[in-house]
């Protein structure tokens, strides 16, 4: 089931749920793209990410993918397009002075920003805001005020992301030429979205320093100064939050979790889940189904 | 109308709810007067008001943050 909004501003709300879908050369505004269940996969610039609940990706305005779905259960997507027209009046109402913004308060010459597109952490004020809206979307709102509102608490909040993940973290690189750290930054993103996009499979410092094109040694200490872990701690904890998830969001057996979260063993997951949670896996199920 | 003295120390009613932001736009459009917009607490959303007795409501919508890290 495919749901589509679009509002007079021209942002659009679509959602669908299925369990197969492909999508091939589309292109769109710039999106918030996120997964309630299931997955859905993106091929962009010869890349490929796979977004997952817990997650969210950006595509900028004109980014042109295709994506597809094919899950065993029925995946749920939702995702949130803002207008060229409504991105660049925010973005210029961050960067103006109020005389300025009175003066020419409709700037049309104004360009909407570009951001990285890559995998977001989806938690904390704009997950809740982004599911109340999912959830008013799903249930016809027809009060377009009330939705813009949302959007525009979406939209700030995805900047104070942005400006955390992106602008803060990349200070952690510490180069004297602002290319160089862009270049090395954008390189660590591709590693940190094949990650993600890959945690259900064994993967190797090999694969990753192909990734980033750098050398194994090269990434490990630059991976180190971004994220404050070794590549291998991060995908843990990668792993161990979409375990969490399947055991709140499903109720696949706990074996079935373990293989889907790419861990061969029982006892080394057991035993990992309740040391970073202090609460074993069943207990944590338990815990959250009462 | 503006927020005196006396009720800024005034005990508020909380009023706890689901989602803050759609009570807020639904108050908003029936004429209550907020004293601020939707504000990110370390406890969630909230919003505040006063009615015409003078009385101070905070709406609060709770929210389990996740650390940063």
């Amino acid at each position: 089931m495919k749901t589509l909004k679009i509002l007079s501003n021209q942002n659009k709300l679509y959602s669908e749920t299925t369990s197969e879908a492909f999508y091939r050369d589309e292109q769109s505004d710039f999106s918030i793209r996120m997964v309630t269940r299931g997955t859905e996969e993106y091929t962009l610039n010869n890349k490929t990410i796979n977004v997952f609940p817990g997650y969210f990706l950006v595509l900028n305005d004109g980014t042109s993918y295709q994506r597809k779905i094919y899950t065993d259960g029925l995946s749920n997507t939702f995702s949130v397009q803002f207008s060229k027209r409504f991105l660049a009046d925010y973005n210029r109402s961050l960067s103006c002075d109020d005389t300025a913004l009175m003066d020419m308060p409709f700037d049309d010459a104004n360009t909407p920003p570009g951001f990285y597109e890559t995998l977001y952490p989806l938690k904390n004020d704009l997950m809740f805001t982004l599911l109340h809206l999912k959830d008013h979307f799903e249930k016809k709102a027809d009060n377009e005020l009330l939705l813009n509102e949302y959007l525009y608490h979406s939209l700030l909040l995805f900047y104070q992301v942005q400006h955390k993940e992106v602008l803060i973290n990349s200070r952690r690189l510490n180069f004297v030429k602002p290319c160089t750290r862009n270049e090395l930054f954008k390189r660590l993103n591709q590693v940190k979205d094949y990650m993600i996009s890959n945690c259900n499979q064994a993967i190797s410092v090999e694969e990753l320093s192909k990734v980033a094109c750098l050398s194994e040694c090269h990434l490990y200490k630059l991976f180190k100064d971004l994220y404050h872990c070794s590549p291998h701690q991060y995908l843990l904890k990668i792993r161990l939050n979409r375990a969490k998830t399947l055991l709140n969001d499903t109720n696949y057996p706990i074996n079935e979790i373990i293989g889907m979260i790419g861990f061969e063993n029982a006892s080394s997951f057991i035993r990992l889940f309740k040391r970073n949670y202090e609460i074993t896996p069943q207990n944590y199920r338990a815990k959250n189904l009462a | 109308m503006m927020i005196t003295d006396g009720q800024k120390h005034q005990q508020p009613v909380l009023i706890y709810t689901n989602d803050c932001l759609s009570d807020y736009f639904e108050l908003k459009t029936s004429g209550i007067h907020f004293i601020h917009g939707p504000q990110y607490t370390p406890q969630g959303l909230m919003v505040e008001f006063t009615d015409s007795q003078g009385n101070y409501y905070k709406i609060l919508e709770e929210r389990s943050y996740e650390s940063d890290q």
